[in-house]
């Protein structure tokens, strides 16, 4: 599976400092795949950057196509990458090409004393089960005191894919398990806010035709969001 | 962005391709004499986003210039996702029809359109009115192609009064918009080729 060996790439870091690291985020790649490989390329020219987050929509109509030409391209990045699950990845038969291209739509790691926990917030039409936030609530008790948490899911609370009962539940959540980062695309506009005045920070990434990327550094305690344009 | 008139549009004009369809089968061919609903050919296709086989039946009018034709297709778990079923219907226009000899024939220049429609809980072909300024209706998705048919009308016919290949170089829409917006995907990287055999009745 394609996120599964970059975070296998991720397990064999050699630098077990924790809390520092920095990492581009980007997400809506959609069928910008000129942009796109502008911005891989981009990515490859700084050796600092970990790992790269892309939170979702590589795709616009959800074909076998478009997984195809966004893995060529999202492939030669240097660093490890992660590939979070959009609304149009889940058009057509998406939930399936996902799985089978990519692995889970939920899941989580840890990376420097960080968690990440990636998850399928697409919710828009669909009243039971997503995001699972079961699932949700464990795997945020699980970082315990020890560790930060960092969530990805690519619709923001608030957005046209998250009724208001579905995102008050989702940022109480955040605010309950004090999430440093909650990173997300959707709207293809920017953003860097506390969203709901709770202690916990929102980013929205642009769409890639934008042409900006997000690097986040974290150091110590210490989180720097930049954009970063091509 | 897909407005509500665009669906409404397309439904009005598929409304129209139906009653026009319907008033050439029974005009233009109860001149032969025969059934104006008996259809002029089968054809079984390999490929061209219609499945990886399909089969149906179809008309033609105009000296076999214009032909008209619906499909059921299947795609295989093997060859895509699940085991999908495809509804089609494809037209196309040929630019002439060259003798060689007497029972041969060529047509080296056609064009046409057809309409897919994926069957299946997963796909798509009305959405609901929240989603039409967003989504594209995933079920359904457009195929223009080129081609050329070579064939032969036998002198005797029995069942079959002849028969045809025939290949298509095409596209769908979807593509289309892929390679419109990006040096990256090339013309070659969205055509891609169909073969079908056409059966005359």
């Amino acid at each position: 599976m394609y996120n599964q060996g970059n975070l296998d790439r991720l397990a064999l870091d050699p630098l077990r400092t924790p809390r520092h690291f920095k990492i581009a985020v980007m997400a809506d790649s959609h069928l910008w795949y000129d942009e796109l490989k502008v911005a891989v390329g981009r990515i490859n020219l700084d050796p600092t950057i970990d790992f790269v987050i892309l939170a979702g929509d590589f795709t616009k109509f959800g074909y076998a196509d478009e997984y195809d030409r966004f893995t060529d391209i999202f492939n030669k990045l240097a660093a490890p990458h992660v590939v979070g699950i959009g609304n149009h990845d889940l058009q057509a038969d998406g939930f399936t090409l996902f799985t089978r291209v990519f692995g889970p739509t939920d899941f989580s790691f840890v990376y420097r004393g960080v968690e990440f926990i990636f998850f399928n917030d697409n919710a828009r039409g669909i009243r039971c089960c997503i995001p699972k936030f079961d699932w949700l609530e464990t795997e945020l008790a699980a970082a315990g005191d020890t560790l930060k948490i960092f969530t990805v899911s690519h619709a923001p609370p608030l957005s046209d894919q998250l009724d208001t009962a579905k995102s008050e539940r989702m940022a109480g959540l955040f605010a309950k398990y004090k999430v440093a980062l909650s990173i997300h695309g959707h709207t293809h506009a920017f953003e860097y806010s506390e969203k709901f005045r709770d202690g916990v920070p929102y980013l929205v990434t642009d769409a890639v035709n934008k042409r900006n990327y997000v690097t986040v550094v974290l150091d110590g305690d210490v989180l720097t969001v930049e954009r970063v344009f091509f | 962005m897909l407005r509500r008139g665009y669906f409404d549009g397309m439904r009005a004009g598929a409304l129209c391709l139906i009653a026009l369809g319907a008033v050439l089968c029974g005009t233009c061919r109860a001149e032969d004499g025969r059934s104006p609903f008996l259809p002029d050919f089968a054809r079984l296709q390999f490929a061209g986003h219609a499945g990886l086989l399909s089969v149906g039946p179809g008309y033609s009018w105009w000296d076999n210039r214009i032909e008209a034709g619906l499909a059921f297709g299947f795609v295989p778990e093997f060859a895509g996702t699940r085991n999908t079923v495809i509804l089609s219907q494809k037209n196309s226009i040929s630019t002439g029809r060259l003798r060689l000899g007497p029972s041969y024939f060529l047509e080296p220049l056609m064009a046409g359109f057809a309409t897919h429609l994926s069957i299946g809980k997963e796909y798509e072909i009305v959405l609901p009115e929240s989603q039409r300024d967003y989504y594209w209706p995933d079920a359904l998705y457009f195929w223009m192609f080129g081609a050329a048919k070579a064939g032969c009308m036998f002198e005797k016919p029995t069942y079959l009064s002849g028969v045809a290949a025939m290949v298509e170089v095409g596209t769908i829409n979807q593509d289309v918009q892929a390679h419109t917006r990006n040096h990256y995907v090339t013309l070659g990287d969205i055509l891609s080729v169909a073969i079908s055999a056409q059966f005359y009745l």
